[in-house]
């Protein structure tokens, strides 16, 4: 028998078997249920059997795809000239198409202007038949013409065609080319079902299931659900849900092995093989972004390293690995492993370079490629353990045979560089449609409207809009339109859409007893119309109640609330975690100081291209401090010459950016020192890095300017590290610079970020740690202000006990009259806050109670469930970006 | 009919329904626009061979779907009686009918014949038909998900340029700019891909510095129609005045003359007014004589008189130079280079994901139907079986989509019987941000399209509203749009509209028009919105009602009002649900089951109601600098004992969950795993029922991203949050709430827009500002500057801040529209409202972004302030963040399952555990021999081995079809020959293929019963011997060098006994006779038995 597609030949086995089994059959002849094409094939061999001198080798499927690219691309690039195509791959699969289209149809193909369509599927053909020739090969379609009819006796049957193509009629002694019409049976009236949307037509067909199944157990249903393939899996999972509920809440399997779904996907996009492509990409030496190897490392299939140890090395490759990097630069990175994470990093560095090795590079034959391929997936430990069957171990045996396939191009494509073969198995991997096979399933998901075949016992076509059936005209633009037309091939015209539409339509009625015809009424807010093929049909609108599990299975009254705004608190005699960050965060928000730095839950590190910005603020802390290490005080700023000053200023920032090479790989800086071995990927600055120095020393140049500008004050430290005892915790503190003025000390703090309008009064102010730092040096600090460094703007935004002591800055508002009094005053109630906040950190204070904007840049919103606080409205900028 | 205006409007209208001319249809809201352009449609069609001939293009799938839907009501006499247009179309569709029967169509049941679409589908179409010429190469997949591949794009062009020293100093260049911050370059890099419409025209030109050729074309052009009209506006003999003051110099209008312009400008204005002080040391050298000063004063007294020079001067004092910068040309020609890159690199990024934008779909066709700027062969033929176009919704083209219209109608002549019809309304015009710009239909008014010349008609009549809001409505709006057309601006000037429908009365209390100022804030606000609706719902029970809203996030407040009141809302896309918790959690469960190491979406895992873990459980179970994961630390006893005992159970629960949801990672669905992961957890009890149905949407949100294969990882969330919109699903005729852009097309009886204060996102900074203008010809003046330098100021002059304070007025002008769209749905009754804080001194100062902002010139006094007010509806209190499953809590019993019978499972396994790899030739030589034995087990008489040897020269050609090269063919044939000689010279080989064999079979396909499981199998050959034993023989062509023959052959046969006994098995079935099985080796004449 010959059928249309391979998911109706599946069907016909499966219901041949069915019957058998019936009737207590334990084997039988394998039916021959071929799809056209594989029909035609066999009738080359066994004529070649004959004759084996006479007919060529017939190409293997990956060969024929294969030099049809060849040819399609030979082809564009003579039509194309300077305007080159987007991809070889579509076109090559589109003149393939056209070519058997032709060939199936009977359709002369003639020489036309390249630059035309028919013309270049001529070019095209000319190039491959060519090729073909060169190898002692055909394609199938080529030999077409060569075949003779069958014998009457041996004349297949045909099922399933709402038009029979020329070529297949004549060879299979089938008379006419309309084949389904004609056939006798009873028609069943459809039923029409219109629903409100999509979404209650998968639950009307979800509902009929059940209720068809809950009758009869042993009922075999058909579901023909075109359009986007996410309905499908969304109905698959509707069904399998309500059909055995348990199954789904105990973890086993999914469902689909009572509602699956018919057609294929690119084997390419299955998990297993994606990640087997990964990885021979990465052993190939390409680079690629740090997300992708992310996901390399993370993807279940893996042998050997566990899955911990590998998540745990992916979040250190991103935090320490370039944005995007190479195998070697990932070894590279690896070196840097911490402790506990050696052994991983180790055993992956060994997988890794034996999968290299085995890869090895150089030319070869695909077949070669195909056994270096899988040599070195083995080596990684790819794919790990699969259970002996199931989805996962059919497509693990589909790579293989996709591995064979690919070695079989050795004939045709000669020797291959190691990336262009590994292109080319990408490309082929992506060509390969694929799923794996279902077992005898209750309910059939197609995306097809297309004759069953096999009789069902109810069948479903939903989503039968105007625009969707008739499905509209799609003529192939390689073929000229009037030797479509003539051929009689139906979608190259709406009257042929039409005919199959009836054809269809006759199909249905006689495959099963109840035949369901559905539409929904809307897509969102745009009406539908109903096809015109079900003119006359009534359309009872059917609104079912939801059949989503979790709905079916809801109770209400199951949750209570919790109070918890405190966790444990901090005993430990350790200073406080983090420093001062600690007492900056408890007062922004106390939640996020507990998930920061009592529960680890600190901001997700992304290798970043360029220089980061955490990078940037590390070169100009650097530079200012070997600056100010070399000037010590206003005095020698003011003596110095510009052009010393420069000169002075580059030489520092240069030496910082030293400092940062050796640190650029990770945040944690000062905990890590760079071996020896990896001076040598730094010996060269970066551009970027380049670029930074220069405006490092442009911004340090404006802050010169402007420290020129300030009463004499004398550098007293920089980068000076502290511990403070207060509220019973120790708290380590870095300061950026403390300057002596006349009047005591000023604290400084370099900002590189925008600079925001401080609040230094208020419960929560904004600075907490400038604060801490007052607290920290005692009563002859005089002013406070961090040093705002951006292309924008340098300044100091401070506050200070007079006006005097920093430009701009102002003196603290006057309440006893007398400045000094003021200042002492607001000074014991800055330390008596930090000492609170102190407090509440030790206690685990962890209250969801943010500053306004705390939350615009914080990572713990869904930790926090800061969601359940604010009201339900989104925020509405209102500021221009750039102003 | 005494008003001349009426008369106006029904000739109009009869001359738009008339298929002769190509016309230019202004239709005003409510003015019956659908029905004249379905009559023409109709009347088009008593006119062509074929209804393809005709193509009507939309804007929006929607109203591709209901031009389409009316036409073919119309075509079946479906559209109601009610439907005022119905008696107008009956004639029209049953002459339509006729010539259709004439001609062989039957357009009632073969709508698919009409050619209404949108312009999207249409350019699909062009592109798709004409693979070669679009180059676009065969099917193209668009994606909704071009951020990511513009986003790559853009980093490979800036990788490149650190290493290409042709490009590097063009990203030196720029990220100077832009303070070497290269995420924020490679952000306005990929912006700019995205927008590439504007750009790739110009940069693809060989020339790199054609860009700036073109803005510097742009900016003389615009300063010469700038200064012509300035010119036009200061009498000459005043213009010589001026250019006798000293340092002036010609006023003219050619480039060159600006800087003497804005001289006499800086002399005769002082920021915002006419100078008054004339001090000498004010003014430039040079006035020191006072009679000098006496002659500047006169000047400017008599300036004060000639109408508009005054702002046009302060308008020039900020127009941009006649001639880019010399540092702005150099960052748009470093630019052009740079992004010429990118879009390569786009290009190839499309390539690779086999997706493309619609940009490029657009471009391909246009490309298909101009090569190079010439029409293609295919442009005229299309254009040649086009014989009518209509475009609805005219002024919200895109310079894109007129030149395609023009490339469609190049051949066209006059008089040839071909017809471009184009209706729209410029006041409705609000789709900036999808590139349309109004001025093109105000220059397809006066020069046609391309070569086509259209004839400007005008509707005047609204059938629409009641007579008192059409009133309120000319008289709004000709004080809030503009008193004329302003091209540059993007300003489109009221057209009044002839009320036709009397005021009705039956709504006791409730004015035509309510104009509302909320002080107590949004809630307050939403709750009068509910109120007013749920009183019109009491008097006018039948009556629509649509709340409209500038933005989605609007809307929030007034459904969750609406919601209080139980007035079922229906909204489309309308409640954003990213930030919804459910939702939130699902975010979190999808990242830590992608990452173990994710300690963030780990906690918030433990956190979610399935588990609610208290701060310190979370504690015990992680810390700062943690050698242990989360999820190891959840199998370590020690820590669980550290766990507040009440959140022990939750934790063992939720830790088998998630340890059999990662052991089944990558086998299912993606969508299909994670919902079943959140539901084994406990979600279906662990949210309110109403939330549930959020994280449906996310759900099905998520199946669409994964089935177009644009899976990644949990960063393609990102996009499916962005389209994650709850759908409220409403009742009988329920309140409907969605955009005024979404509303556009529609009608209520009653229409609320609230929430006027609110402002919507601001654009984001870009790489360059641009602005298109159209110019009088077909081209565009296209002004580029490219963005600002980080921590430069703005100066007067600057085209930066020009370009901005331009696209700032399109921007004003298009929210004014954007009201006039709101307004214009209502039929009886309007509410306008917002909610304001007064300032100190009691004045509404409302945000310049904001609609109110463009209504308060004309209504502020109108608008009442209410205060206090009803709180039915009123936001329910806050609940505490941390909810969870009672501890009680089990899994709710499911439903007996369905006990479907099925067949015995297939058995889908590799049958080979181990994976071998023969040498190519070898398993050639393997087939080769396999058919041949076959072949001699169904001859009568076996030939002798020596016979054999004849065959070299058909073995040869067999070897040769499959495949072995011919180098090693000869060697091939050896091995061939060997195994058929082995085999014919042993006993057992010829007994195994003696054809006398009773039920004797090759190659025999079999299907049954094995092991409980559906098998199919091919057997090399099966018979039933002399003994009545059927055997069943696998033939092995593997050679054996060397020693160990005996051991060689028993790993044979270990390694196929699994097999062998499968074949067995089957066997079995299929007779009562005893069964063996066994390999035999024909390249080594060796049977082997398997027991
Ligand atoms: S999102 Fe806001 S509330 Fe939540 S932890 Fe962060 S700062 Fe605190």
């Amino acid at each position: 028998m010959i059928v249309p597609t391979r998911q109706r030949s599946h069907a016909v086995s499966l219901a041949y078997a069915a019957a058998l089994l019936e009737g207590d059959a334990r084997v039988w002849a394998s039916p021959k249920v071929l799809v056209p094409a594989a029909w035609l094939r066999r009738e080359c061999e066994r004529r070649a059997e004959r004759a084996p001198a006479e007919w060529p080798r017939l190409l293997g499927p990956a060969e024929e795809w294969w030099l049809w690219r060849q040819a399609a691309g030979e082809a564009a690039r003579e039509a194309a000239g300077q305007n080159p195509f987007l991809s070889i791959e579509p076109l090559a699969q589109a003149l393939r198409r056209a070519s058997e289209r032709a060939a199936e149809w009977d359709i002369a193909l003639a020489r036309a202007p390249l630059e035309s369509e028919p013309g270049l599927l001529f070019e095209a053909r000319r190039i491959f038949t060519a090729r073909c020739r060169d190898l002692g090969a055909a394609s199938v379609g080529a030999l077409i013409a060569r075949l003779e009819p069958v014998g009457a006796t041996e004349a297949p049957r045909l099922r399933g065609f709402d038009a029979v193509p020329r070529a297949l009629a004549r060879l299979a002694h089938h008379a006419g080319t309309a084949a389904a019409a004609r056939e006798a049976g009873t028609r069943v009236s459809p039923r029409g079902v219109r629903t409100a949307d999509g979404e209650a037509q998968l639950e009307a067909i979800a509902a009929w299931c059940r209720e068809r199944l809950r009758a009869s157990p042993e009922a075999r249903l058909l579901v023909m659900l075109p359009g986007p393939a996410a309905a499908r899996e969304r109905l698959a999972d509707l069904i399998g849900g309500c059909l055995d509920a348990g199954a789904v809440l105990a973890g086993r399997g999914d469902g689909r092995t009572l509602a699956g779904i018919e057609g294929g996907e690119p084997l390419a996009s299955q998990s297993l093989l994606a990640q087997a492509l990964l990885s021979l990409t990465i052993l190939a030496g390409g680079a690629l972004e740090i997300e992708s190897i992310g996901h390399w490392l993370t993807s279940p299939w893996w042998g050997g390293i566990g899955a911990a140890p590998r998540a745990a090395l992916a979040q250190f490759l991103r935090e320490r690995a370039g944005a995007s990097s190479s195998l070697r630069e990932l070894l590279g990175a690896l070196q840097l492993a911490p402790g506990e994470l050696k052994v991983a990093a180790r055993e992956l560095e060994a997988l890794a370079r034996r999968a290299a090795g085995l890869l090895g590079e150089g030319s070869a034959s695909p077949r070669r490629w195909s056994e270096r391929f899988d040599a070195a997936l083995t080596a990684l430990s790819w794919p790990g353990t699969l259970p002996p069957e199931g989805a996962a171990q059919q497509t693990r045996l589909r790579w293989r045979e996709l591995l064979e396939e690919f070695g079989e191009l050795a004939a045709c494509a000669g020797s291959l560089t190691r990336e262009v073969a590994l292109a080319e198995l990408r490309a082929l991997a992506a060509h390969t449609a694929y799923r794996p096979a279902d077992e005898d399933l209750a309910v059939t998901i197609s995306p097809m409207l297309a004759d069953p075949v096999v009789t069902y016992d109810g069948i479903w076509a939903a989503g039968l809009t105007a625009d969707v059936f008739p499905m509209p005209a799609a003529p192939d633009p390689f073929l000229p339109p009037e030797a479509q037309l003539t051929a009689g091939m139906p979608e190259a015209s709406a009257a042929g859409r039409r005919a199959q539409a009836r054809s269809l339509l006759d199909a249905w009625r006689r495959s099963a007893p109840e035949l369901v015809l559905s539409l929904p009424a809307r897509e969102k807010d745009l009406g539908l119309l109903p096809s015109p093929a079900l003119e006359g049909l009534a359309l009872t609108d059917e609104a079912p109640a939801s059949l989503w599990l979790p709905l079916t299975l809801h109770r209400e009254g199951c949750t209570e609330g919790r109070e918890d705004a405190r966790g444990a608190a901090f005993t430990s005699p350790a200073p406080l975690p983090s420093g001062t960050r600690a007492v900056t965060l408890q007062n922004e928000c106390a939640f996020r100081a507990y998930a920061e730095l009592r529960l680890g839950a600190v901001a997700p590190e992304h290798a970043e291209p360029g220089v980061p910005m955490d990078q940037r603020g590390l070169l100009l802390h650097a530079a200012l401090q070997l600056l100010w290490e070399r000037l010590r005080d206003s005095a020698t700023l003011g003596s110095l010459e510009e052009g010393a000053l420069d000169a002075l200023i580059e030489d520092c920032v240069a030496r910082g950016a030293e400092v940062l090479q050796v640190e650029v790989r990770g945040r944690r800086r000062r905990a890590r020192r760079v071996p020896d071995g990896q001076f040598d990927l730094f010996s060269v600055l970066s551009p970027a890095l380049t670029r930074e120095c220069v405006r490092a020393r442009r911004l340090i140049r404006r802050l010169c300017d402007l420290e020129r500008t300030r009463t004499a004050f004398a550098v007293e430290a920089t980068e000076h590290t502290t511990e403070l005892a207060l509220a019973g915790a120790r708290v380590r503190m870095r300061l950026d610079r403390v300057d002596s003025v006349a009047s005591g000390r000023v604290v400084l703090d370099y900002k590189s970020g925008r600079r925001e309008a401080p609040d230094w009064y208020g419960e929560r102010p904004t600075y907490p740690q400038l604060l801490a730092y007052l607290a920290a040096l005692g009563a002859d600090v005089v002013g406070l202000a961090t040093v705002n460094l951006s292309a924008r703007e340098v300044r100091f935004t401070g506050v200070a006990a007079s006006g005097d002591v920093l430009p701009k800055v102002k003196a603290i508002p006057a309440v006893t009259g007398a400045a000094a009094g003021d200042w002492s005053a607001q000074r014991q109630v800055w330390v008596a806050l930090i000492e609170r906040l102190i407090r509440d950190f030790l206690a685990g204070e962890a209250r969801v109670d943010p500053v306004p904007g705390a939350c615009d840049y914080c990572h713990l919103t869904d930790l926090c469930r800061i969601g359940a606080h604010l009201a339900p409205e989104l925020h509405a900028v209102t500021d221009e970006a750039d102003e | 009919m005494n008003d001349p205006r009426e008369r106006q409007d029904d000739a109009a209208r009869r001359k738009a329904a008339e298929p002769t001319a190509s016309i230019l249809l202004e239709a005003p809201a409510g003015s019956g626009k659908t029905a004249v352009l379905t009559q023409r449609f109709l009347k088009l069609l008593t006119t062509v061979d074929d209804p393809g001939q005709i193509l009507a293009i939309t804007f929006t799938r929607k109203a591709a779907a209901e031009m389409r839907t009316r036409v073919i009501r119309a075509l079946r006499a479906e559209l109601p009686a009610a439907d005022p247009g119905a008696a107008a179309l009956a004639p029209l569709a049953a002459a339509a009918r006729a010539h259709g029967a004439a001609r062989g169509w039957k357009l009632e049941s073969e709508p698919e014949r009409l050619r209404i679409q949108t312009i999207d589908s249409f350019n699909y179409w062009l592109a798709s038909q004409l693979p070669v010429a679009s180059r676009a190469g065969g099917v193209l997949a668009i994606t909704e998900n071009a951020a990511e591949l513009y986003r790559r794009a853009a980093r490979r062009t800036l990788l490149a340029a650190e290493g290409d020293p042709a490009l590097a100093p063009d990203a030196q260049l720029l990220f100077e700019r832009l303070d070497n911050h290269w995420l924020n370059l490679e952000r306005l890099i990929a912006q700019m891909l995205e927008q590439r419409g504007h750009w790739l025209r110009f940069v693809i030109a060989e020339d790199p510095d054609s860009l700036c050729r073109r803005v510097n074309q742009s900016l003389a052009a615009e300063t010469r129609a700038r200064l012509a009209a300035l010119r036009t506006l200061m009498p000459e003999p005043l213009r010589r005045r001026a250019e006798s003051l000293p340092g002036s110099g010609p006023l003219g209008s050619e480039p060159a003359d600006l800087v003497h312009w804005k001289h006499f400008a800086h002399l005769v204005l002082t920021r915002n007014d006419w100078r008054k002080q004339l001090s000498a040391h004010r003014l430039r050298p040079g006035f020191t004589d006072p009679a000098v000063r006496m002659q500047l004063k006169d000047l400017i007294d008599d300036l004060r008189g000639a109408a508009g020079v005054r702002a046009a001067l302060l308008e020039l004092r900020r127009a941009p130079a006649a001639q880019l910068e010399e540092a702005d040309a150099a960052a748009i020609a470093a630019l052009a280079r740079l992004l010429a890159r990118a879009a390569v690199e786009l290009h190839a990024a499309f390539a690779e994901a086999q997706r493309v934008d619609y940009t490029y779909v657009t471009g391909a066709a246009r490309q298909a139907l101009a090569e190079g700027g010439e029409p293609t062969e295919l442009a005229l033929r299309a254009g040649l079986a086009l014989r009518h176009i209509l475009v609805d919704e005219f002024q919200d083209t895109s310079l894109a989509q007129v030149q395609l219209l023009e490339a469609l109608t190049v051949g066209w002549e006059e008089g040839d019987g071909r017809t471009l019809f184009v209706v729209g309304d410029p006041m409705q015009s609000i789709y900036r941000f999808r590139d349309a710009e109004v001025g093109l239909f105000l220059r397809a008014g006066a020069s046609g399209v391309g070569r086509v010349a259209l004839e400007p008609l005008r509707l005047l009549r609204n059938f629409r509203a009641e007579r008192p809001l059409v009133e309120f409505t000319n008289e709004l709006f000709s004080q809030v749009l503009p008193a004329v057309d302003e091209l540059r601006a993007g300003g489109v000037s009221y057209r009044e509209s002839l009320a036709t429908r009397a005021h009705a009365a039956g709504l006791a209390g409730i004015p035509p028009v309510t104009l509302r100022l909320y002080p107590d804030g949004p809630a307050a606000e939403a709750r009068a919105v509910a109120a007013r609706v749920a009183e019109l719902r009491g008097l006018d029970p039948a009556g629509t009602v649509g709340v409209l809203v500038v933005a989605h996030a609007h809307a929030v407040a007034v459904i969750a009002a609406l919601e209080a009141r139980a007035l079922a809302p229906l909204g489309v896309d309308l409640v954003p649900l990213r930030e919804r918790l459910v939702v939130r959690d699902l975010v979190q469960l999808s990242r830590a089951l992608h990452d173990l190491a994710d300690r963030a979406a780990w906690l918030a895992v433990l956190r979610a109601p399935w588990c609610g873990a208290r701060l310190t459980t979370l504690a015990a179970l992680s810390g700062a600098h943690d050698r242990e994961l989360v999820v190891e630390a959840l199998s370590n006893p020690e820590r669980l004992a550290r766990c507040d005992v009440g959140d022990r159970l939750n934790l063992e629960r939720v830790r088998a969950v998630l340890g059999a949801a990662l052991a089944g990672r990558g086998v299912q669905p993606l969508a299909s795993w994670l919902e079943a992961t959140w539901l084994r957890l406990g979600a279906a009890d662990a949210y309110a029922a109403s939330e549930l149905a959020d994280a449906r949407a996310f759900f099905a949100a998520l199946a669409e991203q994964a089935t177009t294969h644009e899976w990644r990882g949990p960063e393609d969330l990102e996009p499916v949050l962005e389209r994650l919109y709850g759908a409220p699903a409403g009742g009988e005729n329920p309140v409907q709430v969605m955009t005024i852009h979404r509303a556009k097309g529609l009608e209520f009886d009653h229409v609320l827009v609230p929430a006027l204060d609110r402002t919507t996102r601001a654009p984001e900074r870009r790489l360059l500002r641009w602005i298109d203008l159209p110019g009088e010809t077909s081209e565009s003046n296209l002004l580029i500057a490219p963005a600002p330098i980080v921590g430069a100021r703005e100066e007067e002059g600057d085209l930066n801040g020009y370009l901005k304070d331009l696209l700032r007025q399109h921007e004003t002008h298009e929210r004014a529209r954007l009201m006039y769209v709101a307004v214009t749905r209502a039929r009886r009754t309007l509410w306008l409202s917002a909610s304001v804080t007064p300032g100190a001194d009691g004045t509404v100062k409302p945000d310049r972004r904001s609609a109110l902002n463009v209504l308060w010139p004309a209504l502020a006094a109108r608008f009442e302030t209410v205060g206090g007010g009803d709180a039915t509806g009123a936001a329910p209190a806050r609940t505490g963040p941390l909810q969870r499953l009672l501890p009680s809590w089990r899994a709710a019993e499911p439903p007996p399952p369905i006990a479907v019978r099925q067949l015995p499972p297939p058995y889908l396994a590799s049958e080979p555990t181990e994976f071998s790899w023969v040498g190519e030739t070898a398993r050639h030589v393997g087939t080769v021999v396999h058919a041949r034995l076959a072949r001699l087990s169904q001859e009568p008489r076996l030939p002798r081995p020596e016979a054999i040897s004849d065959e070299g020269g058909a073995v040869l050609a067999e070897l040769a079809r499959a495949g072995v090269p011919e180098r090693e063919r000869a060697q091939a044939r050896e091995s061939v020959l060997a195994a058929l000689v082995r085999t014919l010279g042993d006993e057992r080989g010829r007994w195994i293929l003696d054809s006398r064999h009773a039920q004797a079979h090759s190659e025999w396909e079999l299907s049954g019963l094995s092991g409980g499981r559906l098998r199919s199998v091919v057997i090399d050959r099966c018979f039933i011997d002399e003994h009545g034993t059927r055997w069943v023989i696998d033939y092995k062509t593997s050679a054996h060098q060397g020693g160990g023959l005996e051991e060689f052959l028993d790993q044979e046969l270990e390694r196929y006994r699994a097999q062998l006994a499968t074949y067995r098995d089957l066997a079995r079935g299929l007779g009562p006779e005893p069964v063996r099985a066994a390999l035999y080796f024909p390249l080594l004449g060796e049977l082997r038995e398997s027991g």
